[in-house]
């Protein structure tokens, strides 16, 4: 997969580079806009990152220009402002998301990846990682083949987490998921969610596969 | 061509009028005495047709006497002379003073009257002034036609009496003029110095010394008024001018406790070579920091943003009802971990026009407040109702209450009504400045109660609504 990040930012732009390489993206880096223009045009990229503010030609002009050309790259903006304006015109001109800065890089890296699931691969009803087993049509789930007694919003988090195993997912994409909660809670609410599952799911168990991420969520994986 | 000055206006008329009256009162007098002296003439001129009247009546044809005596009374006279002359009926001069002829001519006088009342100013041939009277007489000699009698009287005199007079008061009329404007102007003046006094304060008065006020002493019931509502202003503006100030130190307070931490974490952190998993401690602790700076971030920003009156929401019909049940089922966990019982009451369908996740983001944020303020084994309730107009939400605690000095700051940013209570647990007091940002988006209002207790808030929308 390869990304092109059109970032004037130096410091941003050097993380972002190496957290998309270290999820395994080929990063690509211009640091003005007409530079990252002339990239888009002569590589084929399966996504592009692009800042609004940047030299030479704004990220508007990019994308707009990218689209005239008929090219269906998946674009994701990252803009300073919020200004409902700004949104607007940016998915207006093309762009397919946005982030408004400052963002989580595991908010962006989860945005890429839906971006690059353009026609998402049918879910297994049986998701099994390590010794959990989540059927996700008869709403049960097990551990080592003992049956796991869980509420229903119990049972959404840990197959929301053995969904997209191994990613971190942060406390507001959970509750969004979860709860259908749209808002950054600051407190600890979804902290006690986990614990209950964790209670239930994990404590019993030997080998732990709920894990906390400090500052960024919880991430479901089979650790060594 | 700029408006007049209120001082102008004000000298304009003070001087327009003292003068109008002044020359009403001066044109009077002159009348007064024009007509005076009319009526003395008159009845001088009369006094001698009454003479010759008389002397007629008893000699009526002693024409010779007549002369004799007509002669006599105008020589007699030095300054008010009367000439008079005697016709018979067909207008032949039987008697006449000498020299008459020569200054009016019997034609030239008005038609004969029989009172003693009308004399009428006429020209001499040579320009004399003359006050004239004809009088036909009632008892003429028996079996004759009855005399006329014309008399006129020279009044140079008065003419120039009264012209001097004229003059004397043109120069009177004019120093009059003079005095109104000057005095006007000065009474303009004195009326207006309050207003200069005002004028002067609120013309000093800028962000340095907004505690300045204008001083209500010695000024005028009507400037009163001014100067309190204009001092009602000041403190108006000087309250939310040091809102706002203390508002951009709250800011930069809020920004240094996370800055600092992240500052004093990254030096001690480089200060030795450490293990892998100090490294990762340290830098999992700035991920924190961050994650709370960007929540401030978040939150003024979302404040400024909705207190932009171009901010528009985007509404959905929402079931309040089930709606309340999302966010409980959210919270309930962590209620329940501290021992607060969460529950929702909703009588009926409650539906009403709200952005969902701002409507969310309110009453949760009201939700966190109570269940951190409740202690173990109480109860947060939330309640929903309708009226035809609107919907009401109530987030009701059994907690300790709020004192009533902090009540009417709650809604306040930054405003933390136990000031120890630190920033640590994510709290900067944003929290219900929000949520009444959000009502007041919906074009509704917040309210709240408390007492020993617990605390109640409540939230009412309009259900339907067009524009905020």
């Amino acid at each position: 997969m390869r990304v092109l990040v059109v970032e004037d930012e130096p410091k941003t732009a050097a993380f972002l580079r190496q957290g998309l390489e270290e999820n395994g993206f080929v990063v690509d880096v211009a640091g003005r806009g007409d530079d990252g223009l002339h990239m888009a045009r002569t590589v084929s990229y399966d996504v592009v990152i692009l800042d609004v503010m940047l030299p030479g030609l704004d990220g508007w002009g990019v994308v707009a220009a990218v689209r005239q050309e008929n090219r269906q790259t998946p674009v994701l903006f990252l803009t300073a402002k919020d200004a409902v304006d700004d949104r607007v015109r940016g998915l207006e001109l093309g762009a397919d998301d946005y982030l408004v800065k400052p963002f989580a890089f595991s908010e962006l890296l989860a945005r890429v990846r839906s971006l690059l699931r353009r026609s998402p691969a049918r879910q297994a009803d049986i998701i099994k990682v390590a010794d959990l087993e989540v059927d996700v049509l008869r709403h049960r789930a097990s551990r080592a083949g003992v049956r796991l007694d869980l509420t229903p919003k119990e049972f959404a988090l840990l197959s929301l987490l053995a969904r997209r195993a191994g990613e971190v997912l942060s406390r507001t994409l959970i509750s969004e998921q979860v709860w259908d909660i749209n808002f950054d809670s600051d407190t600890n609410v979804v902290d006690v969610h986990v614990r209950r599952l964790r209670a239930k799911a994990d404590d019993p168990f030997d080998r732990k596969l709920i894990h906390t991420v400090r500052g960024a969520g919880y991430v479901l994986e089979q650790r060594s | 061509m700029p408006p007049w000055s209120l001082a102008a206006r004000l000298t304009a008329w003070y001087a327009g009028s003292a003068f109008v009256m002044i020359v009403s009162a001066v044109g009077f007098l002159y009348w007064v005495l024009g007509h005076s002296l009319d009526r003395e003439d008159d009845n001088q001129i009369a006094d001698q047709v009454r003479v010759l009247r008389d002397l007629l009546a008893d000699r009526p044809d002693d024409l010779v006497g007549v002369r004799q005596e007509a002669e006599q009374e105008f020589q007699s006279r030095q300054h008010t002379q009367v000439y008079v002359r005697l016709l018979d009926a067909n207008g032949r001069v039987l008697v006449e003073t000498p020299g008459m002829a020569k200054l009016l001519g019997p034609d030239s006088f008005p038609p004969p009257t029989t009172d003693f009342q009308s004399g009428s100013d006429q020209r001499a041939d040579d320009g004399t002034p003359l006050r004239v009277m004809s009088v036909r007489l009632s008892g003429g000699p028996p079996g004759r036609s009855p005399y006329t009698v014309q008399a006129a009287m020279d009044r140079h005199q008065e003419v120039e009496l009264l012209a001097e007079y004229r003059k004397h008061l043109w120069v009177v009329l004019g120093a009059a003029l003079v005095v109104c404007v000057v005095v006007g102007y000065q009474i303009a003046r004195r009326g207006l110095r309050p207003v200069q006094i005002v004028t002067d304060t609120a013309r000093r008065i800028d962000t340095a010394n907004l505690g300045e006020r204008i001083d209500p002493d010695g000024l005028p019931a009507e400037l009163l008024v001014l100067a309190d509502t204009f001092n009602h202003m000041l403190d108006r503006l000087e309250a939310s001018f040091t809102r706002l100030a203390r508002f951009s130190a709250d800011i930069a307070h809020e920004l240094r406790t996370p800055v600092n931490n992240l500052r004093g974490g990254v030096e001690v952190a480089l200060g030795k070579a450490r293990t892998p998993d100090e490294y990762r401690d340290v830098l999992a602790s700035n991920l924190e920091e961050c994650g709370r700076l960007a929540r401030l971030i978040e939150s003024l920003l979302f404040l400024a943003r909705a207190e932009n009156p171009q901010t528009q929401v985007v509404k959905d019909r929402l079931d309040v009802g089930a709606e309340l049940a999302t966010v409980c089922e959210f919270y309930e966990a962590a209620a329940g971990e501290k021992g607060v019982t969460l529950t929702v009451t909703v009588a009926g369908g409650v539906h009403a026009d709200l952005n969902r996740t701002l409507f969310q983001r309110a009453v949760g944020n009201l939700v966190e407040n109570a269940v951190a303020h409740t202690p173990a084994g109480g109860v947060v309730t939330l309640t929903a109702t309708a009226t035809d107009t609107s919907a009401t939400v109530g987030v009701t605690d059994t907690g300790g209450g709020i004192p009533a000095a902090h009540l009417p700051h709650v809604f306040d940013r930054f405003y933390r009504a136990d000031p120890s209570r630190s920033s640590s647990g994510g709290n900067v007091g944003l929290g219900l400045a929000i949520v009444k940002s959000i009502v007041e988006l919906h074009g509704g209002n917040v309210h709240i109660a408390s007492g020993g207790g617990g605390t109640h808030v409540t939230l009412t929308f309009p259900r339907k609504m067009t524009k905020p």
